[in-house]
């Protein structure tokens, strides 16, 4: 436990200290203020910024839209830019050697893999947190008509979806001692559950509702049985992900 | 009581064989050095000391417990020093150091006092930088530090001093000179030298194999001498004791240089006796008279032929 203990210390370090932390809060830090402030005044910017002799009729925004802004920044700016600055949580530490004075000096293999786990994990968890509650402030203070119903579950279903994106780093990050390739595999990931979104079948079942279906599940404030299945799916295959990869870093050569 | 056991080790990487039953011992208190040239199986060797590397066949028992492929538990007993240690740049040393001592599960308030003794002994105490601007040595001297935190009864140590200059390499082999009190050492490397300066014990790896061991004194004695020198106080007593010998066929060639004499022979001790009565006979009394002694770098050589 003490091990653990001191080498989720460490980690903390060297993200502090490499300034990963800081560009992570900066960037989920935006995300969040970013999302309510575009909803609320985009329309007006576009107003001002159109030709006079043009009229556009723009829809009075809602809570909504600040939430769809929430949720498709996260997508496609904080996430990516969470696993872009993780990929190389492995490989750095192969190319190196540096796992190798930990492991000769009697440190289990499966606690070096459980901090780093939990140093993301974490990491996760806040500055998502940081990110919903900038959001959920603004869009109250902008928006206070909205409702919370719903809400809950849609942004935890993102954060969900975050989860399993982190495994499959991990698990791609233990295989590959190239730092490219948790890039690739999480990427190539992604895009096969796009390709499967496209067959019906597989798509009521594909964890990717998670990050897709966030407005409809605000909007409706309730899920149906395809969601909850995406969910289901979802967190079984983060937890054989979690499991693949310690089984799988406990036979690995470090040398 | 050995501290070291390594039996019939084999390890191949496709068709190449890089151990072909290395079989040898370390005994408690000493310092052994594991010598052969550049993939000779040195590295391979230690990595799986350490159960870093799965061997194809074979036993490694350290303090009497066997060495398994992945956690193995014998490395509670272990120190390891890699031939360029790596460490996270971005801590000092004696942060590292106290990361070292949590992960080995060193007591808080015995940590503190080990850390600040193993820093000193290697001339790190009041660095303050981080390991990200040391320098070779200091990583090295650090990489011996660190690997002495656990207080091992082996200290594993793989060409330690190939990437440092001779300062630094002097600095590294008067600490081991240190260590050897209390721990038994394994020490590769094909720097004979380092061998000749810190080693009670040698292994000769070649192909896979070890082709000789023994105590230093002992391999030395194993390969013949046949070169003698005799050094004279001038150029003219030099000249007379070279006509002189060259009248005995069993000293031939007898060669001059300066003040110098130098030859070789079948015996050496048949040479010595010569050439003492051929200096009584001319009345000339050496500055020295030496059979040349073998280096480390000719017992190698001789092994691995």
């Amino acid at each position: 436990m003490r091990g653990y203990g001191a080498f989720i210390q460490k980690e903390i370090r060297e993200n502090s200290r490499n300034y990963k932390f800081f560009i992570l809060g900066i960037i989920f830090a935006i995300v969040g203020l970013l999302s309510p402030l575009s909803a609320r005044f985009l329309p007006e910017l576009m107003e001002t910024l159109m030709d006079e002799n043009i009229t556009i009729i723009l829809a009075e925004p809602t809570y909504i839209d600040s939430w769809l802004q929430f949720f498709s920044n996260i997508n496609q700016i904080a996430l990516v830019a969470f696993v872009l600055v993780f990929s190389p949580v492995m490989a750095k530490e192969y190319e190196k050697g540096t796992f190798i004075h930990m492991v000769t000096k009697g440190l289990p293999r499966l606690t070096i893999y459980g901090a780093k786990l939990t140093v993301l994990l974490l990491s996760w968890t806040i500055f998502y947190l940081i990110s919903f509650l900038i959001t959920r402030a603004y869009t109250l203070y902008y928006f206070p008509e909205g409702t919370s119903e719903g809400l809950f579950i849609s942004v935890g279903s993102l954060y969900l979806f975050g989860l399993l994106i982190i495994s499959l780093l991990m698990l791609s990050g233990v295989l590959f001692r190239n730092s490219y390739a948790p890039l690739l595999a999480v990427g190539g990931g992604v895009a096969v559950l796009f390709i499967g979104s496209i067959f019906p079948v597989i798509e009521r079942w594909s964890p990717l509702q998670l990050a897709t279906r966030n407005v409809e599940v605000l909007t409706l404030q309730s899920t149906d049985p395809a969601f909850t299945r995406g969910a289901i799916i979802t967190l079984m295959i983060t937890v054989m992900f979690i499991i693949t990869g310690g089984l799988v870093f406990r036979r690995k050569a470090l040398q | 009581m050995a501290v070291l056991e390594i039996e019939q080790l084999k390890k191949s990487y496709g068709t190449q064989n890089v151990l072909d039953g290395v079989t040898f011992s370390v005994d408690s208190g000493s310092v052994y050095g594991f010598i052969g040239k550049n993939g000779a199986g040195k590295t391979t060797t230690m990595t799986i000391a350490l159960g870093l590397l799965k061997p194809d066949e074979g036993t490694v028992r350290i303090n009497g417990e066997p060495v398994t492929y992945g956690d193995t538990k014998t490395n509670k007993y272990v120190g390891y020093l890699p031939d360029v240690p790596e460490f996270y740049p971005f801590l000092t040393a004696g942060e590292y150091m106290t990361l070292c001592a949590d992960v080995s599960g060193l007591d808080k308030k015995e940590s503190k006092k080990k850390i600040s003794e193993l820093l000193e002994m290697v001339g790190l105490e009041n660095n303050k930088k981080r390991i990200r601007n040391y320098s070779r040595g200091m990583k090295q001297r650090l990489g011996i530090a660190q690997a002495l935190i656990n207080d091992p009864i082996l200290l594993i140590c793989d060409e330690p001093t190939s990437a440092l200059d001779p300062i630094g390499r002097q600095q590294l082999l008067t600490v081991l000179k240190k260590v050897k009190e209390k721990t038994t050492v394994i020490f590769s490397t094909h720097i004979l030298t380092d061998v000749e300066a810190v080693c009670d014990k040698v292994a000769i790896l070649n192909n896979g194999k070890i082709v000789k061991q023994g105590s230093v004194e002992q391999l030395k004695a194993e390969v013949k001498t046949n070169q003698w020198t005799v050094v004279l106080e001038t150029e003219e007593e030099a000249g007379r004791v070279a006509e002189a010998l060259e009248i005995h066929p069993e000293l031939l060639p007898a060669k001059q240089t300066g003040v110098k004499v130098e030859g070789t022979s079948e015996s050496a001790a048949d040479a010595m006796s010569i050439i003492l009565n051929c200096l009584h006979t001319l009345s000339v009394i050496p500055v020295r008279v030496e059979r040349k002694e073998p280096t480390m770098e000719e017992v190698f050589m001789e092994a691995i032929r």
